[in-house]
């Protein structure tokens, strides 16, 4: 039996499994593959590679199925390749994107953002390194036990040594303490989701096509 | 042979799909209740649901620009042209949890109980039992560790047994917690999970004037929470929690405190029992002033395993439990109830809002270790408390360490938290790494587990995973099928984080 497009053979084996046999050039194997492993709740699942160019898969129904069922399956699965064909073609697009945007997002969020890439040119060399105007070098007890102490003998309380200051400025309270289960999360909620406003008056794209 | 109609608007031969350039990056879902349709999600949650024609011109870059469709998908950055930098500061807003350090912090600080609840995930003894009570000794030590974690938000969670059984190390631990943080200065809560069978008022003053938050559980009416949650003394045991959640609201209130805010949080477990009972529980959480119900699903782990044929079901089983009950509670909001249904709201908060509600269960990578630790009565520290219930079955898998040898960091970067980190996260889960609803979903490796053996699981075979995709595909349907908005009214409420630090932080009132 053959399916009305000529890439998939399909045959029905009376005792409950249907064979397909689909050309490698229209799907490949990762996509067959991807199709497979969402029926295998469903099915008893076996792919073999039926000649260089054609693989096999075999869905033996869990639960039994009648004739009708099996032509169902087949075409379940066909549609499924389909949707991993596109999805595939898909994530092949926008491997770079993606990766550009969690890589930005997270490594950006710990100041370690994605740089320039920097000239050839050596940096040129600051004369002036040992210059510390910011305090950096100071220890960190110097400075803070010095606080400290100027703190306690304003307002009259002990300073704590050995245990580490507060931080200077304190990261926002983005913690609700909002149910059992949940860790922190933002203390505001003024938000929905926002989107950029659709501006009528431009042009549309090159890409599109009435 | 006839080909379902669902691909039908695609070529036929996916060779002669001709993909339009720069498209955005986003996952498609076709919803099951909702044939004809896709729905579109990318990278930082905005959706869209498209028919199959629309989707089609989509791909193919052939969408007409003066439609409607093309309008929202281009306000949502789907569309070529999108502005990049704005996706990667709302990414990095719906994955902030990664940079936030370990903040739930869960206590067994005994396994003394005198419930003999059937599904019980804690591990319990009778009451008398000796050796099962945190010493003082390990209690400072553990909150010593607590604070050698990196977040800013703390929440020390106490569990047991029944942790009131135990009054005096909850006690000697908030103190200890508040007076180390008079310098640590971090955002510090606390919550007492208990059956309040022991709860009396001076002990009720005490965690009220501390800013203790308590939660409870509640399984329903009366003969349901009895049938879940006998007492082994033979009384009552709804009698108890339903008398101290009404002492403890009209408290909340006696002290001014807003009622949407202060209310004690009741925890549901749904059993076979509970299935046909959707209605009779919701009706139990109203008549009991609650603003939140959790319709949480049973686990297999520690008494219920055994006990799996009598109390538990299958994933289909429950979904169709919470599609009626929240139908059900969903109706209520409608008449004017303020009800939230907290497994939605989860998602909804996903699905929603530009935030993410850092739930444990339901975030990537997961919490455990790097959100959440469990710490046993012993000083036994574990991943999560589902990793805490697989070692009382007789199984350390998730054990990483002991409060008294090891330092947090020591604990958190054990091999145990980076392998259950690696299988959490969805862009490493087959099947979750594609799926459309990878940034409002979450897997539990301590449930794949027990469940299938294998901490990353199989997600097509999983149960856990049928009953997420189902809990959202549900929630996305209702919200397409809303032609006045009122459903989204109603979701757009359950997603509201209300601001409770004036009650339940840092000693309270």
């Amino acid at each position: 039996m053959k399916s009305s497009e000529a890439d998939t053979k399909i045959a029905i084996d009376p005792r409950g499994a249907i064979r397909l046999t689909f050309d490698l050039r229209v799907y490949s194997l990762d996509v067959l593959y991807s199709a497979a492993y969402i029926f295998l709740a469903r099915c008893w699942v076996r792919l073999d590679r039926a000649s260089a160019r054609e693989i096999t898969v075999t869905l033996k129904a869990k639960e039994k199925l009648d004739r009708k069922g099996l032509v169902g399956l087949a075409g379940e699965f066909e549609n499924e390749l389909v949707d991993q064909h596109v999805r595939a073609r898909l994530a092949k697009e926008h491997t770079k994107l993606r990766e550009m945007i969690v890589g930005r997002a997270l490594f950006g969020a710990q100041g370690l953002g994605v740089q320039p890439s920097a000239p050839d040119a050596p940096a040129p060399v600051d004369e002036d390194y040992l210059a510390d105007p910011l305090g950096i070098a100071v220890p960190w007890e110097d400075k803070f036990l010095a606080s400290r102490k100027q703190e306690a003998s304003s307002s009259g309380e002990k300073a704590t040594p050995g245990e580490p200051p507060a931080p200077a400025t304190a990261p926002a309270p983005d913690v609700p303490l909002s149910a059992l289960r949940r860790g922190p999360g933002p203390d505001k909620w003024t938000d929905r989701q926002e989107f950029v406003p659709f501006d009528e008056t431009a042009e549309p794209p090159a890409w599109t096509k009435k | 042979m006839t080909m379902p109609a669902a691909a039908a608007r695609l070529p036929s031969r996916p060779t002669k799909l001709k993909l339009a350039r720069d498209l955005p990056p986003f996952r498609f879902r076709r919803i099951p209740r909702l044939p004809g349709t896709v729905l579109v999600v990318n990278e930082v949650g905005h959706w869209q649901f498209l028919t199959d024609g629309e989707f089609a011109q989509l791909l193919e870059g052939k969408l007409d620009s003066t439609t409607p469709t093309y309008r929202a998908l281009a306000e949502k950055q789907m569309l070529p042209g999108a502005q990049y930098d704005r996706l990667i500061e709302q990414f990095r807003e719906k994955n902030k949890h990664v940079f936030q350090g370990t903040s739930l912090h869960i206590l067994a600080i005994t396994l003394r109980c005198n419930q003999a609840c059937h599904y019980c995930h804690s591990s319990k003894v009778g009451l008398n039992a000796p050796g099962v009570d945190m010493s003082l000794e390990t209690a400072k030590t553990i909150v010593d560790r607590v604070f050698e974690s990196s977040s800013y938000g703390i929440h020390i969670e106490f569990q047991g047994g029944e942790p009131l059984v135990a009054w005096d190390t909850i006690k000697f631990v908030v103190d200890y917690a508040n007076e180390k943080n008079k310098y640590r200065e971090r955002d510090l809560a606390f919550t007492v999970v208990t059956n309040l069978s022991l709860m009396t008022h001076e002990r009720m003053y005490w965690l009220l004037d501390h800013g203790v938050m308590i939660c409870t559980s509640l399984d329903g009416p009366k003969d349901l929470h009895e049938a879940n949650r006998p007492f082994k003394m033979g009384s009552s045991s709804h009698d108890h929690v339903v008398r101290w959640i009404d002492e403890i609201h009209a408290e909340y209130e006696k002290r001014g405190y807003d009622p949407m805010v202060a209310r004690v949080n009741a925890l549901l477990t749904v059993t076979k029992a509970s299935l046909a009972r959707g209605r009779d529980i919701v009706d139990e959480y109203v008549r009991r002033g609650l603003k939140a119900i959790t319709l949480r699903h049973l686990d297999p782990y520690g008494f219920a395993l055994p006990l799996w044929p009598r109390l538990g079901y299958t994933a289909e089983e429950y979904l169709k439990f919470y599609y009626e009950t929240t139908d059900y509670i969903v109706e209520r909001n409608l008449a004017g109830v303020e009800l939230v249904e907290k497994m939605s709201s989860t998602f909804l908060t996903k699905i929603l809002t530009p935030r993410d509600p850092n739930h444990m269960d339901y975030r990537s990578p997961c919490g455990a270790g790097i959100g959440q630790i469990a710490y046993n009565y012993d000083g036994r520290v574990y991943t999560c408390d589902e990793g805490r219930m697989v070692a009382e079955m007789g199984d350390d898998l998730f054990l990483i360490g002991d409060v008294g040898r090891n330092s947090y960091d020591e604990m958190v970067q054990s091999e145990t938290v980076k392998s259950l980190a690696v299988a959490s996260t969805l862009e490493n889960v087959p099947y979750c790494n594609q799926c459309t609803y990878k940034t409002s979903c979450g897997v539990c490796p301590v449930y794949n587990y027990v469940t299938q053996g294998d901490i990353f699981g199989q997600m097509t075979t999983n149960g856990r995973c049928t009953m997420s995709m189902g809990m959202q595909d549900y929630l996305y349907a209702r919200l397409y099928d809303d032609p006045q908005g009122k459903v989204r009214e109603v979701f757009d409420r359950w997603t509201v984080d209300r601001d409770r630090s004036m009650i339940f932080r840092r000693g309270g009132s």
